[in-house]
């Protein structure tokens, strides 16, 4: 058998060709991601959502209707595209006015949705698709076994990639796209329905990720959570090709989808991560991506702020009032209240907190900081466990290991704004799972259990819940505090100004990079301490506290707390934690509600409750 | 529906464009308060005025782009106010933005038929080219590789095709070079022989009074004064004082 460096010739080719189908699948759903983003300034964080609903529609079709794979190779991408016309004319439409990351959470929440209703109705295990029968079997070649469907779907998918370019590159329809995407008001006011063409675009984007879905469904398995793990890969995809160019994004998709091939076959540990560690690199060399074109580093300022701008009266007193209220709540609550779950939401609500330092007041809205939270968690679980540390010498390896990796991810996110930086920071903590799903000190899935409190300072024992309690109480006021003093100081004052015009902050001298990236880490330090605590009180480090939905939670307390306010990330966290805890009857449900809220929340209620309390009496809240 | 208005109703019906108390803002900013003026089929029409008078918001107002705008502006006699600006294009009307709107992403050929024929009895391509003969030498060019006055060509050209007979030229004068200024003023003589109409927004009067049959003088978003193009060297002082700093 013939080998090259080491490999079996044919299995390296098997493995080159599966990268092949899942670059190509890469290289459409990012083109279309491109498409949508070009013309609607949408991420579409639906997109992987919608390739796993053509990909159950072709199931549903099949298994319900008799219909075969051929008509749902047509059929299923046109309801998806139905999907869209509805959900861009419903929903996304009501956005274009407002900061691009409002359709980013928007779509989130479409996407927690329709996942959540997916997993319902047909679990999580996977559904098989068998391949049409014209196309099975296979061609015995010199160098490798080549199967029909595997030929046929990158032939499909490559087809599919360049008629699209084409479309857009070569014909008048493209030629309207192309404009509207530079000057839509100008497109509009030379007599061009603007408005249908929006619809119809993000219908083509849908109806493409859809079309993806129907050619994966026979060779992955059909199930609810497909869509969930490709769009992150995509998100990076993204980043890595740059969005000023639709042939970049093909190139990228297809080049990345060979990496990762090969990677599999030389060095498997690697291969789930290497797409973020080339995007880790991109971002270091040509941080507008490598097909990107080097626009001002300066996004334009948004029509409306993603912070609503609140009441300019200042009420030091009334916070004082409120901090002492809190604090007095915190020391009543357990009276009538369970402490572990107490510690909860403590934690959560200064992870939160932290969060809302970074969007509130930075404008930057991160989308991984359950890296921090989940991976500051394990250290102290480990070092509590395993070396016998201390509870404050854990929490404080914790906290360090939280601050080091927020200063790597803060240093690479700051070099795109916007969009790209929740995509970097989401990409970035991606890496972060998939390291602590393989790093043995974690203990995979089953986490880190049995975690020891120990005795504070040697004195204290913390094996009792209410002494646990009162510790975690003690730092969260002491870190409500902090932030408080922060958000009200010199650099506080900057960070806001910074948020509201960079180029007028960066035109008076401040170097804004170093503001953004001192606040990331300040954030990213905080939301570690929250993680830390979460895991001596709960004595368990799990993955989910580094998953992307971790992230995608606290990103929702915010938001319904009220973004930018000082209290709303408390409230938010109550609101959520206690949500969780009394909705966990409902099972998958919890996500349809989330993201529910999600859309609710960003269509109606952008302030979130503090931030309309504020405005109801006027003050800063 | 669109609905003409009657006939009878005092010669708006035969005014290619009639604007009567119109007001227009830039979020909450009050641009534009009251302008009223008119023009009758077949003129060209200057809007006179110091920087920041309320000129070019006008034209945006008419074109429809200007977000927040009441009042009454009458396009061949159907009341465009509440329409989008989608649907005022397709009256007939072709707006040329003062920083000429060429599209980057599409060639020069692009751009030539990126705007869709609203009116018939627009110019062939033939016919345009003959016009600007710059553009048929360059039709594979991106369209912003063009020159500046190139680019002003290709900006009106582009209209000229669609069979719009009102059309909005903002400074179109702008930047460019005497010898483009003056194939641009031929050009809009010729238009103004076919019978085009034309609202020109001009900072450089001499070069209006070359082309137009009445000037309105614009100042702190209002028509202050109308002066007919026959009367422009008896009003000097006046202009004078109106423009001058």
């Amino acid at each position: 058998m013939m080998t090259l460096l080491g490999i079996p010739v044919h299995a390296l080719f098997a493995q080159l060709l599966l990268g092949l189908i899942n670059g190509s699948f890469y290289a459409i759903l990012s083109l279309g991601l491109a498409i949508i983003f070009g013309l609607l300034n949408i991420i579409n964080f639906a997109h992987g959502a919608q390739y796993m609903m053509g990909a159950f529609v072709a199931w549903i079709l099949l298994n319900n209707f008799g219909i075969g794979y051929w008509p749902a190779l047509v059929l299923a991408p046109l309801i998806v595209g139905l999907f869209g016309v509805v959900l861009e004319r419903t929903l996304i439409a009501r956005l274009y006015k407002l900061d691009h990351l409002y359709g980013l959470l928007l779509t989130f929440g479409v996407a927690l949705v329709v996942q959540g209703l997916f997993r319902n109705q047909y679990g999580v295990s996977g559904l098989p698709y068998a391949i049409p029968p014209q196309l099975s079997g296979g061609q015995p070649l010199s160098f490798m076994f080549l199967p029909n469907y595997r030929a046929w779907v990158v032939v499909a998918s490559l087809t599919v990639c360049i008629s699209a370019w084409l479309c857009i590159e070569k014909t008048k329809l493209g030629s309207y796209l192309r404009a509207a995407t530079e000057n839509a008001t100008l497109v509009e006011a030379f007599g061009i329905n603007v408005p249908m063409m929006l619809t119809l675009t993000y219908a083509a984007g849908t109806a493409l990720a859809g079309f993806v879905g129907v050619l994966a469904a026979p060779v992955l398995s059909v199930n609810p959570n497909m869509g969930a793990d490709i769009i992150i890969v995509v998100f990076a995809v993204v980043v890595i090709g740059g969005m000023g160019s639709l042939f970049g994004a093909i190139v990228t998709g297809l080049g990345l989808g060979l990496v990762e091939a090969l990677t599999k076959v030389f060095y498997p540990e690697a291969s789930t991560t290497v797409i973020f560690a080339i995007m880790v690199i991109v971002l270091l060399f040509k941080p507008a991506g490598l097909f990107g074109k080097e626009t001002g580093t300066v996004a334009a300022a948004s029509s409306e702020h993603l912070t609503t701008s609140g009441p300019r009266i200042e009420a030091k007193s009334l916070h004082r009032a409120i901090i002492v209220a809190l604090a007095i709540c915190i020391v009543l609550a357990p009276m009538v209240l369970y402490p572990v779950f107490l510690m909860k939401v403590l934690c959560f609500a200064l992870l939160a907190l932290s969060f809302n330092l970074l969007l509130g007041y930075g404008g930057l809205l991160s989308f991984g900081h359950a890296a921090y939270f989940g991976m500051s968690g394990y250290v102290t679980a480990f070092a509590a466990k395993a070396w016998h540390l201390s509870p404050e010498l854990s929490i404080l390896l914790g906290v360090i290991v939280a601050v080091c990796l927020g200063f790597v991810f803060g240093i690479l996110a700051v070099r795109r704004q916007g969009i790209y930086f929740s995509m970097i920071t989401l990409a970035l903590a991606q890496m972060v799972f998939f390291f602590c799903v393989q790093a043995p000190f974690t203990g995979g899935e089953d986490g880190i259990q049995g975690v020891p409190r120990g005795k504070l300072f040697g004195v204290v024992d913390l094996s009792s819940d209410i002494a646990m309690y009162a510790f975690i109480a003690v730092v969260f006021l002491a870190s409500l505090i902090f932030i408080y003093r922060v958000i009200h100081s010199p650099f506080g004052q900057t960070l806001k100004a910074i948020r509201d015009n960079e180029p007028r902050a960066i035109s008076l001298g401040f170097r804004a990079s170093q503001y953004k990236i001192a606040t990331f880490v300040l954030s990213a330090g905080l939301a570690g301490l929250a993680g830390s605590m979460k895991v001596l009180a709960l004595q368990l480090a799990s993955l989910s506290d580094v998953h992307w939905s971790t992230s995608g939670d606290v990103v929702l307390m915010t938001l319904v707390g009220g973004m930018g306010t000082i209290f709303g990330p408390i409230v938010g966290a109550v609101t959520m934690v206690s949500m969780q805890n009394y909705l966990a009857q409902f099972g998958a449900w919890v996500t349809v509600i989330q993201g529910a809220i999600f859309i609710v929340c960003v269509l109606l209620f952008r302030q979130g409750v503090v931030g309309l309390i504020a405005r109801k009496i006027g003050r800063q809240l | 529906m669109l609905k003409p208005v009657a006939k009878d109703d005092a010669g708006a019906a035969h005014r290619a464009l009639a604007v009567k108390d119109l007001h227009g803002w830039y979020g909450e900013s009050h641009i534009l308060h009251g302008v009223s003026f008119d023009i009758k089929p077949g003129e060209v029409v200057t809007l006179l005025g110091r920087n920041g008078a309320g000129k070019t918001t006008t034209l945006r107002a008419i074109s429809g782009i200007l977000g927040k705008r009441r009042g009454s502006i009458l396009v061949d006699g159907v009341e465009t106010i509440s329409l989008a600006s989608r649907h005022i294009a397709r009256l007939g009307l072709g707006y040329v933005p003062e920083e000429r709107g060429i599209f980057a992403g599409l060639s020069v050929y692009e751009n030539l038929l990126l705007p869709p024929v609203v009116k018939p009895g627009g110019l062939s391509l033939a016919a345009i080219y003959e016009l600007f003969p710059n553009l048929k030498e360059r039709l594979k060019s991106p369209g912003t590789k063009l020159s500046g006055g190139e680019q002003q060509m290709l900006a009106i050209g582009r209209i000229l095709r669609t069979g719009a007979k009102l059309m909005l030229l903002d400074e179109p004068t702008e930047g460019l070079a005497p010898v483009i200024v003056q194939q641009i003023g031929r050009t809009i003589t010729k238009l103004k022989e076919e019978g085009f109409t034309i609202l020109l927004v001009e900072q450089n009067f001499h070069f209006a009074s070359t082309i137009a049959n009445r000037h309105f003088v614009v100042e702190h978003g209002r028509v202050i004064d109308e002066i007919a193009n026959d009367q422009l060297e008896a009003s000097m002082p006046k202009l004078k004082s109106y423009l001058g700093v």
